[in-house]
């Protein structure tokens, strides 16, 4: 009886296994699947977004300076918006560094999401703008790589070109949701960390718009 | 049969274990980095005439992830001239004057011993085109001399370039063409003393003036090296709030101030280019959302710096809500993939697969025996 019972007990240790195997494999699949999946989202977004965001986003150095745009008089307006299939977008987050150009959603859900990274809180006008993203790999994945001093700049859908340097990298709990929209930084990303217990914010300062500091020598 | 069976599920295990390990090497990046190693040229169109002749520097390199770091050289020259340009600058004009500055430096550049700290490039001229090939990838300052057209002075604005180029796809551009801008002047003349402009733009940091405080004009004094120059003028809705001071002497310090400051209202100036931007904040009261005067950590006034950030106690029941409902106020999104039970399933669905196997085979020899 006792050698009868050894082989079943071997069969079913190897069937669960099998079947705790291929669960991990399905589970690794569909993560690369919505993976790509957010990859061709963004990039069927970048496509529809306006000329005028994309040639500033192209090369933020041919932007052509306009006079006085409303937000420099009014800050504290509302964002416009350019709707791309029934979803707003405020503008394009690029992070050259990553080498990266990301759409922005105007407002954050869960189904937003999955289409491409959201404006959590605040706007570009002022300081304390937080854009949140999933940790795809086409996303948010890896702005945890991002180091002091790296450049990163947002381009409304006016054209409006906002440059940042990276100041700091920091994860916060899922609670310290105040602390994430402190406007002591001018602008936040934050996403998950892989194992989704914490949140990675990389907080960013507006870039120096004084060039005349710079030529003091002159 | 038993053999078969044994087969088959060392070729399950074996497929499983493949397809785990080729999705874990699934991480790439969409490929937009700059090629380094690759050569890059430059074509100049100088669309009037071929009597220009231009040089180039290299000043900077650019990284395979677009970070830009100025050149060992231009680094010297920087630290010889005590002024430490930024590689990040917020706008054309911003570059615009970046360069201009290089072009001074690499004209006057010489170091202790005699030697360029920038090596000055030539091309090969074809009609009205300039060639440079065989260039690294990197930041390169243009510049060229004044010339005559007939009886035109033509004046060469210095400028940056990164090689490669990005064009508006942006695809790189590694064999760029450009065609530089010039200002024209009657030929012969003397170009005169510099003359700049100097812009002034109030911007309003009020809450959209939700509490009526917002005064419908303010006056505005141009100084002159700290002393009024000219009369003030009058900004308002009408002139969209901004004013310009053109054929200043670029040999004086010119600023601008406020002439008595709006009550309620601080103001700062920054400047963005050759535009002073004056920002006048003021934090309206809701009066639906009274403030609560037990609450440590309630800001009345948005100028006041926010102290250190706060510790994160897990409950701290003294934290008023923030009344704005577009704040939200709940956790964190979930932002993460289910990436991290993979490795567990995997790891526990490799170890029942292996004792099952060893199980088998142990009682498979005892039963052979």
């Amino acid at each position: 009886m006792k050698d009868r019972a050894k082989p079943k007990s071997g069969k079913i240790l190897m069937r669960i296994g099998i079947i705790l195997l291929v669960a991990a494999v399905a589970l690794a699949g569909y993560n690369v699947w919505d993976d790509n999946r957010a990859a061709e989202s963004v990039e069927w977004v970048m496509d529809m977004m306006p000329d005028l965001v994309k040639s500033s986003v192209s090369d933020p150095a041919l932007v052509q300076e306009q006079s006085y745009p409303d937000y420099m008089v009014y800050p504290d307006m509302e964002m416009p918006t350019v709707d791309i299939d029934g979803n707003e977008y405020i503008g394009v987050l690029s992070l050259p560094s990553l080498g990266k150009d990301l759409p922005v959603l105007s407002e954050w859900s869960y189904p937003n999401l999955r289409v491409a990274p959201c404006r959590y809180a605040g706007t570009a006008y002022k300081k304390g703008f937080v854009i949140c993203a999933h940790n795809y790999t086409h996303h948010f994945g890896d702005i945890k790589y991002l180091q002091p001093g790296d450049s990163l700049y947002f381009t409304d859908v006016d054209g409006n070109v906002f440059n940042y340097e990276v100041e700091q990298t920091e994860q916060l709990e899922p609670d310290h949701t105040k602390y994430m929209i402190s406007d002591e930084w001018d602008l936040t990303l934050f996403t998950c960390t892989i194992g989704g217990q914490f949140r990675v914010a990389v907080r960013c300062s507006a870039a120096s718009d004084d060039p005349m500091k710079l030529l003091q020598n002159m | 049969m038993k053999i078969l069976r044994q087969i088959k599920y060392k070729r399950v295990f074996i497929i499983c274990l493949l397809l785990l390990f080729s999705m874990s090497q699934t991480a790439a990046f969409a490929d937009t980095s700059v090629d380094t190693g690759r050569a890059t040229s430059l074509t100049i169109d100088h669309l009037c005439c071929s009597r220009v002749d231009y040089t180039m520097y290299k000043v900077a390199d650019i990284s395979a992830g677009k970070k830009i770091t100025w050149t060992a050289g231009m680094n010297e020259i920087l630290e010889k001239n005590e002024n430490p340009i930024s590689t990040v600058q917020e706008s054309q004009e911003a570059w615009s004057l970046v360069a201009s500055t290089l072009a001074v430096y690499a004209a006057e550049d010489q170091s202790e011993e005699g030697q360029k700290l920038l090596t000055p490039i030539t091309g090969a001229k074809s009609g009205n085109r300039e060639v440079f090939s065989g260039l690294s990838t990197g930041i390169y300052l243009v510049v060229a001399g004044e010339h005559m057209n007939g009886r035109e002075r033509h004046t060469i604005t210095p400028f940056l370039i990164t090689l490669p180029m990005a064009d508006e796809n942006g695809q790189y551009a590694y064999d760029g063409i450009v065609n530089p801008k010039y200002s024209s002047s009657p030929g012969g003349e003397d170009p005169g003393q510099d003359l700049v402009t100097r812009s002034v733009l109030k911007a309003w940091n009020d809450n959209g003036d939700s509490d009526g405080t917002r005064p419908s004009s303010i006056t505005v004094q141009l100084l002159r090296n700290g002393v009024p120059y000219g009369e003030p003028v009058t900004l308002s809705k009408a002139n969209n709030w901004s004013y310009s001071f053109g054929m200043l002497d670029s040999n004086y310090t010119w600023q601008v101030t406020e002439v008595g400051i709006t009550d309620g209202y601080t103001m700062t100036v920054t400047l963005r280019g050759t535009t002073f931007l004056m920002t006048n904040s003021h934090s309206p009261e809701d009066p639906d959302t009274p403030n609560n005067p037990d609450d440590p950590t309630e800001i009345d006034d948005p100028v006041t710096p926010l102290g250190p950030p706060p510790d994160f106690p897990p409950d701290d029941p003294g934290i008023t809500d923030i009344p704005d409902e577009d704040v939200p106020l709940s956790n964190l999104p979930q932002t993460g993939a289910l990436w991290w039970p993979v490795v567990p399933l995997a790891l526990s669905g490799i170890v029942l697969f292996l004792l099952g196997f060893v199980k088998n085979r142990r009682y498979e020899k005892t039963h052979e025996r």
